[in-house]
């Protein structure tokens, strides 16, 4: 059982990650945080709450911070240039995100501690190593390891949700996540914790079709049936502003690090890389790669493929064991 | 009834000045004292904040905090800050602070919360507001109103040693402290507290000459004694390196903080202004005040000038309370 924390930024596949982490033999979920990013920490905070009980679990949830570590201090920052527009389906606005999870509303409680508080708190008193798969920006992450570097030895590994090579979304250069807090990005890939990075290289390949989102519901369980409204909901944004590779297909970005953990078999191509990341003009948030024969130190490993069968089949063994059924 | 206050220390000699001050003052309740790294790395603050209030005997908890700026050096695009010489005199090798304060060992160790952590959880629980004066690189505040913007309910106001209008001594435009940090500093700035600036412009004014060290050393005490060791030190330092208007003085920036919260007459020209903080290039740290006609809205206090004498005034009260002989 691999201990790991969540960190998320809820958020659609944010939902799947959540569940996935939640239903998984193989993870213990010691808690999940909130943070800033696809929407405002209020909204993510709750429909990460939603999520939670949905699921009928007892993890307890963080809120994390407002805003990124220093980006809009100085109105000289890059903005976002280009992105998925909500599209109108049967009389209905669908977006990649929506405000607010088609979920019940939240009745449990956030903790009464912020999330880079927690961090400290739990890594400090950690007898054994966890893992911090991190799917929204960096925020708290980098947060807690500048209050307190002498936890880094209880960090087995920090997985992160972010960065494109030859895939971009939120600028021509940028991922959302890495963007959104490029300083907390740049200050966590060189901490000198075991990084892996899941870009939009990977979670691009390892798609999930109309097809799965049928297997999905098939299952018969809650979970099983929000995914697949997640998927689909996916799906129609992005065939009509970001058509993959697979026609009907939609990158779920957030689970794919959590199948990473389950078997980590469903990332391909990882390479031992030097990354920075970029901070001004129209390298904003950019994870630059030294592409050298003489590179810079490698300071974290890189996924540029993903396995899309595998992934599903991971996530549909989850769906499966949810004991709560569906409709 | 006494100003609840937290100091936010780099100990470092003028630091210390500023510890005693406030640990003494009958109209200060010194709540708690964060380091954090500045004028030494965070080891050697730590240790000479725990060092000083150990000497003084006083029951304040001590909070290590942040070991480097928010994210300054996350790249090498920043401006070098160049270490000023050590000055040679009477055969001694003399610096503005010294690594270890000349102090025994500490018989106390910092509280088991990182400062950033204590911020939040004191500020967010506190039944009274609390006065903050913090008199190093604002780091661990940045980090501390970054992780939860609400705590400013629970802060009377801000008393930062920081920055310079028309003085400046990293570089030619900027102060120490906030060069040290700029974005932390520009936090703390916009953070929508009380900010009150205590820059180069008050502190020069409000120096400490030979003859107030002769004041200090005449009241016998423990602090009254110590301040008199690190004022020499920093006249000796001031004479080689940076001479004062005034002859054989020097400025002991972070006590004028304190001596503001005591008495806010000590300072005679405070400013209602825009304040930003640069944070690149040339205008990396420096404190920018609106000076237009039409300024940007009002977000804190820049002192410009201060009285010396009633400095000195407050500092001898505070000593003379030292039971440590």
């Amino acid at each position: 059982m691999r201990k790991i924390i969540l960190d998320v930024d809820t958020g659609s596949d944010d939902a799947v990650a959540i569940m996935a982490a939640i239903l998984s033999p193989d993870i213990q979920l010691e808690a999940v945080c909130s943070v800033d990013g696809n929407k405002d920490i209020d909204k993510t905070t709750e429909n990460t709450l939603r999520v939670v009980q949905l699921l009928g679990s007892d993890v307890p949830v963080y809120r994390g911070c407002r805003a990124p570590l220093v980006k809009f201090l100085c109105p000289d920052r890059l903005p976002r240039r280009g992105e998925s527009k909500p599209i109108v389906k049967d009389g209905k606005v669908i977006q990649m995100h929506a405000d607010y999870l088609d979920i019940p509303a939240a009745e449990i409680k956030e903790q009464p501690i912020s999330a880079p508080e927690f961090y400290v708190q739990y890594l400090r008193q950690a007898t054994e190593p966890v893992t911090i798969v991190a799917v929204g920006p960096l925020t708290n992450v980098a947060m807690a390891l500048m209050m307190d570097g002498t936890v880094m030895d209880k960090i087995e590994e920090i997985v992160i949700m972010g960065g494109g090579y030859n895939i971009t979304n939120v600028t021509p250069t940028a991922e959302f996540n890495i963007w959104h807090d490029p300083e907390a990005a740049q200050f966590i890939v060189h901490c000198g914790a075991k990084v892996t990075l899941v870009p939009l290289d990977a979670t691009h390949a390892a798609c999930i079709t109309l097809d799965d989102c049928e297997r999905f519901r098939k299952l018969g369980t809650v979970s099983g049936d929000f995914a697949a409204a997640l998927c689909e909901q996916r799906i129609a944004v992005h065939d009509d502003s970001q058509p993959l590779a697979v026609p009907h297909a939609a990158a779920v970005h957030d689970a794919l690090c959590i199948a990473y953990l389950i078997d980590p078999t469903v990332l391909k191509d990882v390479r031992e890389v030097h990354c920075d990341i970029g901070f001004r003009d129209f390298s904003e948030g950019q994870t630059i790669l030294d592409p050298r024969y003489y590179t810079e130190e490698k300071n974290c490993r890189f996924a540029f493929d993903g396995d899309r069968f595998k992934f599903v089949d991971i996530l549909c063994d989850l769906f499966a064991r949810d004991k709560k059924s569906g409709r | 009834m006494a100003t609840k206050v937290i100091l936010d220390v780099d100990t470092g000699s003028d630091d210390a000045v500023a510890i005693m001050t406030a640990a003494l003052s009958p109209d200060i309740d010194l709540v708690a004292v964060c380091t954090v790294w500045g004028n030494r790395p965070i080891e050697n603050t730590t240790d000479n904040t725990l060092r000083l209030i150990s000497a003084l005997g006083v029951d304040v908890p001590v909070y290590k905090g942040c070991d480097t700026a928010m994210v300054k050096y996350l790249t090498n695009d920043y401006v070098e800050n160049k270490e000023r010489p050590v000055v040679m005199y009477n055969g001694k090798a003399f610096t503005m602070h010294s690594e270890h304060l000349d102090l025994p060992e500490p018989k106390i160790a910092p509280q088991d919360v990182p400062a950033a952590c204590f911020y939040v959880d004191y500020l967010r629980h506190a039944k009274e507001k609390v006065t903050l004066i913090p008199v190093g690189p604002l780091t661990n505040l940045g980090l501390a109103l970054r992780i939860a913007p609400d705590i400013v309910e629970n802060i009377e106001q801000i008393v930062v040693m920081g920055g310079g209008s028309k003085i400046t001594n990293c570089n030619p435009w900027s102060e120490s402290n906030i060069w040290h940090d700029p974005e932390a500093a520009q936090i703390v700035a916009e953070c929508g507290a009380k900010v009150v600036w205590v820059p180069l412009d008050a502190t020069h004014r409000a120096c400490i000459t030979m003859d107030d060290c002769k004041r200090f050393r005449e009241i016998g005490t423990f602090s009254a004694n110590f301040a008199a060791g690190q004022c020499e030190q920093r006249i000796i330092v001031h004479n080689a390196q940076q001479p004062l208007d005034i002859p054989d003085a020097a400025a002991v920036h972070d006590a004028l903080c304190v001596a503001y919260v005591i008495d806010p007459t000590v300072i005679t020209d405070l400013r209602h202004c825009h304040i930003e903080i640069g944070l690149s290039g040339y205008g990396e740290g420096q404190t920018i005040v609106d000076q237009r006609a039409y300024p940007l809205e009002k977000n804190g206090y820049f002192a410009y000038d201060a009285d010396r004498f009633k400095f000195v005034d407050i500092l001898c009260d505070c000593f003379k309370r030292d039971k440590q002989k």
